[in-house]
């Protein structure tokens, strides 16, 4: 008896490999349907009327899926590589998914019009050499408070600027905001701040040394925050509640999301030690290869004025349009008055160098797994 | 009357087995792969859903991971990174602490409640029952989130008690006790209903009418043939509340950090799927460990029907 059930079990085995066999090939599978993109991007980069009307000229489907973070991003394309068809990679992270192959390069000259925005995006949206990536948003994870919570004492001040805002991200560390910082949960995000803050220029390439001294300067942030967020949403939330007072902010867009429920919140984006910054970019994952007709389609059609300068006067993000770009009659018309621009970094672009010297562009680190056992330390509450 | 001749009696000492049934029936080829091919439905559901993926798991924990590609050489490393870490160290055995907490403190609760229910509300006990178990309906996230307007500071439980509690328990190991303990009790108490249903009451009054006090009878004849139902119920609470992260990420802020987290950073940031893996076998290890133990309390001393 026990070796005829160890004969079923065998054939039930080969039964299911033999089915898993035949439908491997699947993912969006042979047959794709062209007229249909699956996206993977952030909260408030593609809101759904604006891709009805795109879809409603083209014929093209786009079902858009947001994610929280950049690591999410990644896992969700590695878990199912064909699943998503364009996905908003962030600069720093080309690397991860060249390294897995899961994109295919660039193709410029099917791009129509490529970004202009005063800064070299290319580089942060290559690896190995090739292009994955068509700049389609950036920006930079600002200081932020609420206003009136800065205490008006001679305490405060050598963390202001001569204009009275808070320009040093010490200001974190002060007693005075223990337990109300913000701080969202993304190390890959928020570590660079800390170097920085350390008067660390490169905050992408430390030595060993230097690890060691940004461990005990985060270790020292387990007591001004007392919890992290996750997505845009839930440090706009804590923010309003006033759960938090001061903070690192993930995205400029919560300043307007705040404002639309009356809330202030003020920001400096030239922060004297330097400001982490990003770029979103479309990149093209295996699926979408299947597509490209479509694809890019779909990346020309977001990158002309009129959709940038609508999603940048909704979201007061910064788009992928020059300062003239913004200015021209065709933006203004769809929707980015003088003062939504003025609520986003691209009149800050104005200025060049100058400013684009203070951002320091997400990269691949020195030592990503050193990196993330810091930040779990930092979470633990252990001390060096 | 009916003649017994002795004559075919079996000779004394002789079982009546051996004599008594007749060969064993030989059934065909075909109707033996009916019979399997019947239960293979089951065999497939419990290949492709436990065996293989917990397989899968195992294997990949095995392999090594070089900058985000995995290399499909066996290697023990990732085991022996996961011991030498202060940090996994600290975490298991902050998780661990955490989930038996939950699942003890879910466990009393329900029981206590559960014998209530059962002795008190006569034909009502089942409708009660119901309403105890009705949450689960809805929403997992909707209910850790209403935890964080219950604990929050200026929430409804510091709205109504005051100076009398903490303003400060939301984010915090408690809340995270307290959240995980309030999602156990439901699948605890249908365990624990379930057995002391099947006690038939005049046991329980047989007792007292021996002269048992209430809390003998409890101890002595009650809590042995329930305590099985208690102790599956502390197994699928424990198992709950272990592997949990969600939890702890709503309502835990930095305190409230367990063990789910480093295999949610594993699989996502660190792009490590094999440490991850890892870490999940360890988890599943850790919860068959404790399963192992709390089966010894699972067995029911004396048939009572």
């Amino acid at each position: 008896m026990r070796r005829k059930l160890a004969v079923v079990v065998a054939l039930v085995i080969a039964l299911v490999f033999a089915v898993a066999g035949c439908s491997s090939g699947g993912g969006s599978g042979g047959g794709a349907d062209t007229k249909t993109l699956n996206l993977l991007t952030w909260e408030g980069y593609h809101e759904q009327p604006w891709l009805d009307e795109f879809t409603k000229g083209t014929g093209i489907k786009v079902n858009a899926t947001n994610v929280g973070s950049p690591a999410e991003m990644f896992a969700k394309v590695k878990a199912n590589p064909t699943q998503y068809d364009v996905v908003l990679a962030t600069s720093g992270w080309f690397d991860n998914y060249a390294q897995n192959d899961l994109l295919v390069p660039i193709d410029p000259s099917k791009v129509a019009a490529q970004p202009s925005p005063g800064f070299d995006w290319q580089s942060a949206a290559s690896s190995g050499g090739k292009q994955y990536g068509i700049l389609y948003n950036w920006g930079d994870q600002p200081l932020a408070w609420l206003p009136g919570s800065i205490p008006n004492t001679p305490e405060m001040k050598k963390y202001l600027d001569d204009q009275g805002r808070p320009n040093d991200w010490n200001i974190l560390w002060d007693p005075v905001f223990a337990g109300k910082v913000s701080v969202f949960d993304d190390p890959t995000s928020v570590m660079p701040m800390v170097p920085l803050a350390l008067g660390f220029p490169d905050p992408y390439k430390l030595t060993d040394e230097q690890l060691a001294q940004v461990q005990e300067k985060l270790n020292g942030l387990h007591s001004q925050v007392k919890r992290l967020t996750s997505g845009f949403d839930d440090q706009t939330q804590q923010f309003a509640s006033g759960d938090a007072t001061i903070g690192y902010l993930n995205i400029i867009s919560e300043v307007a999301a705040l404002k639309k429920d009356g809330k202030q919140l003020e920001v400096n984006n030239e922060v004297k030690q330097g400001v982490p910054a990003w770029t979103d970019n479309y990149s093209i994952t295996k699926g979408g290869a299947e597509k490209l007709d479509s694809v890019y389609k779909f990346i020309d059609y977001t990158a002309a004025i009129p959709w940038q300068a609508r999603f940048i006067g909704t979201s007061s993000n910064s788009g992928a349009l020059s300062l003239e770009q913004a200015k021209t009659p065709e933006a203004v018309n769809a929707g980015l008055t003088q003062e939504a621009l003025d609520a986003t970094l691209i009149p800050a672009t104005a200025s060049g160098d100058a400013f684009f010297s203070k951002l320091r562009f997400f990269q691949p680190v020195e030592n990503l797994d050193k990196r993330l056992d810091m930040w779990n330390q930092f979470k633990l509450g252990m001390s060096t | 009357m009916t003649t017994i001749d002795l004559a075919d009696q079996p000779p004394a000492g002789t079982t009546t087995e051996a004599i008594g049934s007749a060969p064993p029936r030989r059934r065909n080829a075909v109707a033996a792969a009916k019979d399997y091919l019947k239960a293979a439905p089951a065999f497939v559901w419990a290949l492709a859903l436990i065996i293989l993926p917990n397989f899968v798991l195992l294997l990949n924990s095995l392999w090594k991971n070089d900058f985000g590609t995995v290399t499909k050489s066996f290697t023990l490393e990732n085991y022996i990174e996961l011991f030498q870490s202060e940090v996994y160290r600290t975490l298991f055995w902050r998780t661990l602490l955490t989930a038996l907490t939950a699942s003890l403190i879910a466990t009393v609760i329900a029981y206590i409640s559960a014998v209530v229910v059962v002795r008190y509300f006569g034909r009502y006990k089942l409708m009660v029952a119901i309403l105890v178990v009705v949450p689960l309906l809805i929403s997992y996230l909707m209910r850790i989130f209403a935890w964080k307007i219950i604990l929050g500071e200026h929430g409804i439980l510091v709205g109504a008690l005051g100076d009398a509690v903490p303003k400060n328990i939301l984010y915090s190991q408690w809340s995270v006790i307290l959240t995980l303990t309030y999602v156990a009790i439901p699948y605890v108490f249908l365990s624990v209903f379930v057995a002391l249903e099947r006690i038939p009451p005049h046991i329980a009054e047989a007792a007292g009418d021996c002269g048992a006090s209430p809390w003998k009878t409890f101890w002595t004849v009650l809590w042995p043939l329930s305590r099985g139902g208690a102790a599956v119920g502390f197994a699928i609470a424990f198992v709950l509340t272990f592997g949990d992260y969600v939890t702890p990420a709503m309502v835990g802020g930095l305190s409230g950090t367990m063990l789910g987290s480093i295999v949610l950073q594993e699989f996502g940031i660190a792009n490590n799927w094999p440490m991850g893996s890892a870490v999940g076998v360890v988890v599943i290890l850790s919860g068959l460990v404790v399963l192992g133990v709390i089966s010894l309390f699972a067995r029911t001393e004396a048939r009572f029907d």
